[in-house]
């Protein structure tokens, strides 16, 4: 690192948590804050602190009894202030300048106080590292953007389930069961149809047997009274044959010839007899005929059952289409009291999610594509960074400390053994911690001037926390480590090493 | 009696299950513009319907062709084998008048290439007709 040509840094407090009015300067090299206990060694570096961050909650910084405080830092010859007041309802408010080398990830990897997350995290065995990352490298912003896009994603996708669009998503089945519908009116209508015809086939065949068994009743009738006509002309020959018989004399010839005659007209008669009895058997089996062909007309014509009972089918058939109809008018639209949409058709509006749902995932793909990369590409440098300083320090017992694909942070001892980071000892935690904050600040903040440890060397083996400070020097212009001591007064001094 | 059964299977089946699913597709597409002459329906729910309709509409069309075509080369293939069990027969005839084969013999050819005859004779009419109701459509 060149030569620093900066100049020294003032701090001045003024009822900052239990400091009344302190002055301390910092110079570029190594500043070491000493006081005993309780004395102001943590406020002196959350005070500085918030002069680039806006981590420490200003209710933090304010002396608890004080209405108001102030931290003011002379810096390349400019003065930067802030200005803490308590209000009446109890709340602290803070007005005035950040220094101008402020970043809001100055807190995560350049202060290396009991509550830094890198500090927090690795103390408390947690070895996800990956929001951490996201924080430096700014792929918190892709993954907030992420994040915000999916759960719209979630909340048009919990619209499209509500019954309104439930409702719309079973349309074609209702469409389905409508040509169902249509299909059995169709063939109701068929049978209906073919049952008219049948009777009216059946009909014109019952008269045309009607017509036919009159005919062959007149024919009958014609025939009979022939057989009468004929029978009263034998009847009434016999009567002359019978005349001429009691006239005629003794020729027997004559008699005889007369008697044949008679006979034979008797004969005649009674064949006629039979003949007419014959007839009028078949006459009456005529008429009882086309009785029953006009009973079976009679009763054909009122109609058949089957065609009432298709009828009252039909009907059936066809109020339910209208219902059917009515269910997919319904289904349409949103209802008239529709909180969001009143009457509006379901199908635009659908679309028109749909069509946002779609444009979200493509926001959603271009900015994992993004994060992917930010985080893949910091990951790396961050790691070239720690496997840089481990080598550089050449601390003993461990091979490689590094983030592997999931963020998860893996300690490696000699010989490639992993080992879990609960069972580091607190200062190979320790180490660890300050390599990775440090590794982070180079990675993410190469230009921020200052690294910041706060009384982290009660369980350190001093010889190794001086090693890494002597490295985080050459690497940062003020570094400020603040060391406990009961020797000194309870002013916190600084003793600045070069 | 066997490779009757096969043939069937092979165009019958999907033929007649096609065919039903392409008539009450038509019948659904007729239904939704029924309702939309009848102002029941809007045009967008119409349009949103209608696309679904004639996108299965189309698939089951192309299906039907591709096995319209495979049907008809069936067709060629009975029609080869009719006339091969033909000229098979007319060798049997010429045999029997020529007494080089015995009665049993003859007789038990007979009908089976009278049977074989039959049965492809029948499923060519079968696709004969099934092909003249799509043309018929």
């Amino acid at each position: 690192m060149p030569a620093d040509t900066r100049g020294n840094i003032i701090l001045e407090l003024e009822n900052i948590g239990c400091l009344r009015r302190l002055r301390l300067e910092f110079k570029p090299g190594i500043n070491i804050i000493k006081a005993p206990n309780a004395s102001g060694k943590t406020t002196i570096v959350r005070s500085f602190s918030s002069m680039f961050s806006d981590k420490i909650p200003p209710s933090h910084i304010l002396a608890l009894d004080e209405l108001k405080g102030r931290i003011r830092v002379y810096y390349g010859e400019k003065i930067y202030e802030k200005v803490f007041r308590r209000t009446p309802s109890g709340h602290v408010i803070v007005q005035g300048d950040m220094l101008p080398f402020a970043d809001p990830r100055a807190f995560d990897a350049c202060v290396a106080l009991a509550e830094t997350d890198i500090v927090h995290r690795i103390t408390g065995g947690n070895v996800i590292f990956r929001r951490y990352l996201e924080n430096l490298s700014y792929g918190n912003y892709y993954s907030a953007l992420i994040e915000a896009s999916q759960e719209l994603v979630n909340e048009y996708g919990r619209k499209l389930a509500s019954p309104s669009f439930r409702n719309f998503e079973i349309l074609p089945l209702l469409l389905t069961e409508l040509t169902d519908l249509h299909m059995r009116r169709d063939e109701i209508r068929q049978k209906i149809e073919n049952s008219k015809k049948n009777q009216e086939d059946k009909l014109r065949k019952i008269k045309l047997k009607i017509a036919e068994k009159n005919s062959a009743l007149s024919q009958e009738k014609v025939l009979l009274s022939q057989l009468y006509r004929d029978l009263s002309f034998e009847k009434e020959r016999e009567k002359s044959l019978q005349e001429l018989l009691s006239m005629a004399g003794e020729s027997s010839k004559i008699v005889s010839s007369i008697k044949i005659s008679i006979a034979s007209s008797q004969d005649r008669q009674t064949r006629l007899k039979n003949e007419i009895k014959t007839r009028r058997c078949l006459l009456k089996e005529l008429r009882r005929k086309v009785e029953d062909l006009r009973e079976k007309l009679r009763r054909e014509e009122k109609g058949p059952l089957e065609i009432k009972d298709l009828e009252e089918k039909l009907e059936k058939v066809n109020k339910m289409i209208i219902l059917k109809e009515e269910e997919i008018q319904r289904a349409e639209r949103f209802p008239s009291d529709d909180a969001e949409y009143p009457g509006k058709l379901i199908v635009d509006v659908r679309s028109e999610i749909l069509r946002k749902i779609e444009w979200l995932e493509m926001v959603m793909g271009y900015f994992q594509e993004k994060y992917m990369r930010c985080m893949t590409s910091a990951r790396r440098r961050f790691n070239d960074n720690v496997t840089r300083a481990f080598h550089e320090l050449n601390l003993g017992g461990f091979e490689n400390v590094f983030l592997d694909q999931d963020f998860s942070l893996q300690v490696m001892r000699e010989g490639n053994i992993r080992q879990p980071i609960e069972t580091l000892s607190a200062s190979e935690k320790l180490t660890i911690s300050l390599l990775l904050m440090l590794a982070a600040k180079e990675t993410f903040l190469p230009e921020f001037p200052l690294f910041i440890v706060d009384e982290l060397t009660l369980s350190y083996d001093p010889e190794r926390f001086w090693r890494l400070m002597e490295y985080v020097k050459r690497r940062v212009p003020y570094l400020i480590v603040t060391s406990l001591s009961s020797s000194l007064s309870d002013t916190p001094k600084v003793i600045h090493k070069p | 009696m066997r490779r009757e059964v096969v043939n069937e299977n092979s165009w019958k089946q999907p033929f007649e299950s096609i065919y039903r699913e392409l008539e009450v597709a038509n019948r659904k597409k007729n239904s939704l513009d029924d309702l939309l002459a009848r102002n029941r329906v809007s045009k967008p729910t119409y349009e949103y319907l209608s696309r679904n309709l004639d996108e299965e509409i189309s698939k089951l069309e192309a299906h039907l062709k591709s096995l319209t075509k495979s049907m008809s080369k069936r067709i060629n293939e009975l029609q080869k084998q009719i006339k091969l069990f033909e000229v098979f027969f007319a060798n049997l005839e010429l045999l029997h008048i020529g007494f080089e084969v015995d009665e049993e013999t003859y007789a038990r050819q007979r009908e089976i290439m009278i049977r074989g005859m039959v049965a492809s004779k029948k499923e060519m009419e079968e696709i004969e007709d099934a092909l003249k109701k799509i043309s018929g459509k």
